[in-house]
């Protein structure tokens, strides 16, 4: 198996792992101590470090792309529709979190 | 012959020096060369307790050292040893060190420190020790953590589950990564994550927990041969059976978690209305 050749592939990867990643952390915040959130902290690391390997393969890599608002869009697009599923099963989810998670993420790694 | 004599350093005025009675003891004669330690060195070697686990000595001296470097800069309750260090061989990336109630820690010196002195990737993680515990009840990593542990000072924890379906279910939605992007992880990586999916399932089953349980749940849902074509040889052709397969677990593992935590959090709001 090897990386991805496309921008779009690449950006459909990447997106997952966004995604993901954003999911995670809206339905764990409500569910850890301070102290505890360190140590997941350092979990997602790994994450954030895989996720960089497909940033780092769009271009411009040192400043948001032409069509970072659309990659956002679809990172909340998919976060909503997996988490508004949970919330229906009954789920405790706190729907504001996921545009600030999502942002996070984002301008860590250089998308926005 | 006397084996150990102990003695003060005097101030001089131009050397220090350590005095000794004329025959004071055999085998400490004016010529032999003898060794001076600092007595809180000698005294102050650390304890090692091994809960299931027998490590070899080697292994157990690297571990006295990185105690001594965390007393030395760290006042806490206890320390742990945990994580792949511990297993068979020299084969480990890192070494996870907890420090359970940390008071007064010098993270970063004990860091450069244990890199320095014993080349080796310290992973510190400093929580409290009911933080921990409740870990160890509810997270399927944390519950790993001490099927086999090594530690400072006598310590025993709780093995009770406490299931929570929707915090499982989101530490399973990250292991998804490895669905989406697999070439980008390092076949130790691949392990780790794969364990991990296997420890959720496992726990959230209500199944006993350990390294010997994951393996044999991985082996009987993936096959020892894929499993090892996979990790051992390294062969591409497994990958795409392999990733069928863990589609198939992750979709069904998703599914069960959310109708758990669904009926879960329903029971838990009757109880609650009921106790009003």
């Amino acid at each position: 198996m090897r990386m991805p050749q496309n921008r779009s592939d690449t950006i459909k990867r990447f997106i997952g792992i966004a995604s993901n990643v954003v999911i995670h952390r809206v339905l764990l915040q409500s569910a850890l101590s301070e102290e505890s959130k360190k140590y997941y902290e350092r979990e997602i690391s790994r994450d954030i470090a895989i996720a960089s390997t497909y940033r780092d393969q769009i271009n411009p890599r040192d400043r948001p792309p032409s069509d970072a608002t659309e990659i956002k869009n679809r990172i909340l697009k998919n976060v909503t529709n997996e988490l508004q599923n949970r919330k229906q099963k009954g789920y405790d989810v706190e729907m504001q979190l996921i545009v600030l998670e999502a942002e996070d993420f984002l301008n860590r790694l250089k998308i926005t | 012959m006397v084996g150990t004599i102990i003695k003060r350093i005097s101030k001089g005025s131009r050397f220090n020096q350590i005095y000794m009675k004329k025959n004071e003891g055999i085998g400490f004669e004016p010529g032999k060369s003898v060794i001076i330690k600092p007595l809180e060195v000698i005294l102050d070697k650390p304890t090692l307790l091994e809960y299931n686990i027998k490590l070899l000595p080697l292994k157990k001296e690297i571990i006295k050292q990185i105690f001594s470097i965390i007393i030395e800069h760290a006042s806490f309750g206890n320390i742990l040893i945990t994580g792949s260090f511990l297993q068979k061989g020299y084969r480990f990336e890192d070494i996870d060190i907890v420090i359970l109630d940390p008071e007064v820690v010098d993270k970063q010196v004990i860091k450069k420190r244990i890199r320095n002195i014993l080349g080796i990737e310290p992973h510190l993680i400093l929580i409290s020790y009911h933080d921990f515990q409740k870990g160890v009840s509810r997270d399927p990593l944390f519950h790993l953590m001490i099927d086999h542990y090594v530690a400072y000072k006598r310590i025993i924890f709780k093995k009770k589950k406490s299931i929570n379906f929707q915090f499982l279910d989101a530490h399973l939605v990250r292991n998804n990564n490895l669905l989406i992007a697999f070439e980008s992880y390092t076949l130790q990586e691949r392990k780790k994550v794969l364990r991990d999916i296997i420890s959720i399932k496992l726990f959230s089953e209500g199944k006993a927990l350990s390294h010997k349980a994951i393996r044999m749940e991985t082996e009987k849902i993936f096959g020892k041969k894929l499993l090892e074509d996979l990790f051992t040889f390294a062969h591409t052709d497994a990958e795409p059976v392999f990733l069928k397969k863990l589609k198939v677990l992750l979709k069904k593992m998703e599914e069960f978690l959310i109708e758990n935590a669904s009926k879960q959090i329903r029971y838990n709001k009757e109880i609650h209305r009921d106790s009003k």
